[in-house]
């Protein structure tokens, strides 16, 4: 049988681990349940969702970690705009009322761990994705501190990355900006948003870098962040295409890193990483159409 | 006849056209005295001129000699390359010209794509103007009605808030393929069951506690851009709590920029000096084939 703890205890745990690095950033640590309640098995995940939290309280797991808010308070120091309002919006939503349903009645406590993971491991959750992708970020990689990394790759297209990107991330939307059958030797991947577009130009900053791999845009896709710098970017002359493969998707691979590292130093505690499919779909012509 | 002029709208209108009139008579027509008439215009639909983060010069000198308007959705560099071409060195475009809402020029001055832009349009004695605020605040908002017109969909749509339409019921996935003939591209996003019925469909962007308006009276939404983080995960948690529900989402451009192009034949009579045309900024999504 497992030790038991609590959410308090684990949480010391894992900020000792990181160097003290919890953030105080808005809607992340507990998000829902009770840090005091104990804690017999963690599930790692990217969103907390009801399928999930339904299939932890089937097989008795207290502890969900997740990179996304279960409530959708994604937040961030860059764009406060995105939840202004979502709170008051989202009081009596049954969507909400649902999962807090399940989180009280098995006594699971959600914790969002997604700020202070990036802090520690800047490149962890791009690392992991250019993996999941079959790509090897170069040693070393010219900014350690960004979160993009850089890979070196045989002569490709964005158009065939994103076949790799349907079959082994199971995304289901991937969309590219720019020429996608342009080949491609060097790519900056970057797990989850492009913005801010000034960390954006900094990661596409080597002139050889022919290709983007990320999840999605920020604030707004493409028109208010980086998305529309980066038409821009392709406007001014630069032979450069993105591949959008979804936020989602870019950031499930990181998830299995965060369990692994999590198991390093809470060995006693058992841990498992849960992906979620993509939820997205795209209309795709008919057969015989 | 059904045109009524009020005795105010009447006023508005000799105001505009007056005041269209003296500039005519000024000399060749400037980016500014084009701007004036708009406003004028505006006015004259009881749309006042007011103090706006968003609408106003963003590139080049207002007082510019016009050879013609290019009126679009963003002025990319793209956009701003073709109207170039096409010989029209006043853009008048619905979103902004530096990456951000507030068109943060401080922010990215130094940015080499910025220096590069702002280059190009100086170069060629063009200028760049914004309308965002001032367009959407006419009635029916043109920003809207556009995609509704585009949509075939105008005898459906009520501009009433929270905007909807009302069609003919269809499956969800029907009314994906309908949105990708109708606006002409592949980028169409959904989440939501595909076998859905679907005859109520809200008009609500861009992000999540705007949509929720729209998911809690309509089948479905369709949104041009939202954070995936957010309104994807709520979706999808509430078709798994059995909500029949979808969000379809499309590109800010083919959400609005029909708008834009409606903009064209509203400020012609304005500028009769010079030729008006509207340059599609398309999808920039491609949504390439997979084998699935």
């Amino acid at each position: 049988m497992a030790t038991e703890t609590t959410g308090w205890a684990i949480e010391q745990i894992l900020n000792a681990a990181m160097g003290f690095q919890m953030s105080t950033a808005m809607w992340e640590g507990a998000c829902a349940g009770n840090v005091h309640w104990p804690m017999r098995s963690a599930v790692v995940c990217y969103a907390p969702t009801l399928e999930i939290l339904r299939r932890a309280a089937a097989e008795g797991k207290t502890l969900v970690v997740s990179r996304e808010h279960p409530f959708y308070m994604h937040g961030g120091l860059n764009y406060p705009y995105l939840t202004e309002g979502l709170e008051a919006a989202l009081k009596d939503d049954p969507v909400v009322q649902a999962k807090m349903e399940i989180v009280d009645a098995h006594k699971i406590l959600i914790y969002r761990l997604s700020t202070a993971w990036d802090n520690f491991r800047p490149q962890a959750q791009s690392t992991a994705l250019a993996r999941a992708l079959g790509l090897s970020p170069i040693e070393p990689q010219p900014s350690p501190r960004s979160r993009g990394v850089i890979c070196d790759l045989r002569r490709t297209t964005l158009a065939a990355l994103a076949q790799t990107a349907y079959d082994r991330l199971r995304a289901r939307s991937p969309r590219i900006v720019g020429d996608p059958n342009a080949a491609v030797t060097r790519v900056a991947v970057l797990a989850g948003e492009t913005d801010p577009k000034s960390g954006l130009a900094a990661l596409i900053a080597d002139p050889k870098i022919d290709g983007v791999i990320a999840g999605a845009g920020g604030v707004i896709d493409e028109v208010d962040g980086a998305l529309s710098y980066f038409q821009d970017v392709v406007g001014a002359g630069r032979g450069i295409a993105m591949l959008a493969v979804g936020y989602g998707p870019s950031e499930e691979p990181g998830g299995e890193e965060l369990a692994r590292w999590m198991r390093s130093v809470l060995p006693d505690l058992p841990i498992e990483w849960w992906p979620a499919p993509d939820p997205s779909w795209i209309p795709r012509p008919r057969a015989g159409g | 006849m059904e045109s009524a002029i009020t005795r105010r709208g009447f006023g508005l209108s000799v105001g505009w056209a007056l005041a269209a009139g003296a500039a005519r008579a000024a000399g060749p027509l400037t980016a500014a005295q084009a701007v004036d008439r708009i406003k004028a215009k505006l006015a004259a639909e009881g749309v006042t001129w007011k103090t706006s983060y968003f609408d106003g010069f963003k590139i080049g000198d207002p007082q510019v000699p016009l050879t013609g308007i290019a009126t679009c959705f963003q002025p990319t560099f793209s956009i701003l390359r073709r109207a170039s071409a096409a010989g029209m060195n006043f853009v008048i475009s619905h979103e902004s010209a530096f990456w951000d809402g507030f068109d943060p020029v401080e922010v990215v001055k130094d940015d080499p794509v910025y220096e590069a832009k702002v280059r190009f349009v100086e170069e060629r004695g063009m200028a760049v103007w914004r309308i965002h605020d001032h367009w959407h605040a006419r009635r029916p908002d043109p920003i809207s009605s556009g995609l509704a017109a585009q949509l075939g969909w105008l005898s459906y749509f009520s501009d009433e808030r929270p905007r909807h339409y009302t069609i003919p019921e269809m499956s969800l996935d029907g009314v994906a393929r309908y949105v990708q003939d109708r606006l002409e591209t592949k980028n169409v996003v959904v989440v939501g069951d595909p076998q859905l019925r679907v005859r109520t469909i809200g008009d609500q962007s861009h992000i999540l506690s705007v949509v929720l308006t729209g998911l809690r009276r309509f089948d479905a939404v369709l949104v041009g851009e939202t954070p995936q983080h957010d309104t994807f995960e709520y979706m999808r948690d509430a078709v798994a709590l059995g909500q029949k529900k979808a969000v379809i989402m499309i590109a800010h451009e083919r959400l609005e920029e029909w708008g834009m192009r409606d903009f064209v034949p509203w400020i012609k009579p304005a500028v009769p000096e010079v030729p008006v045309q509207w340059i599609s900024s398309g999808d920039p999504f491609y949504i390439p084939p997979l084998a699935v």
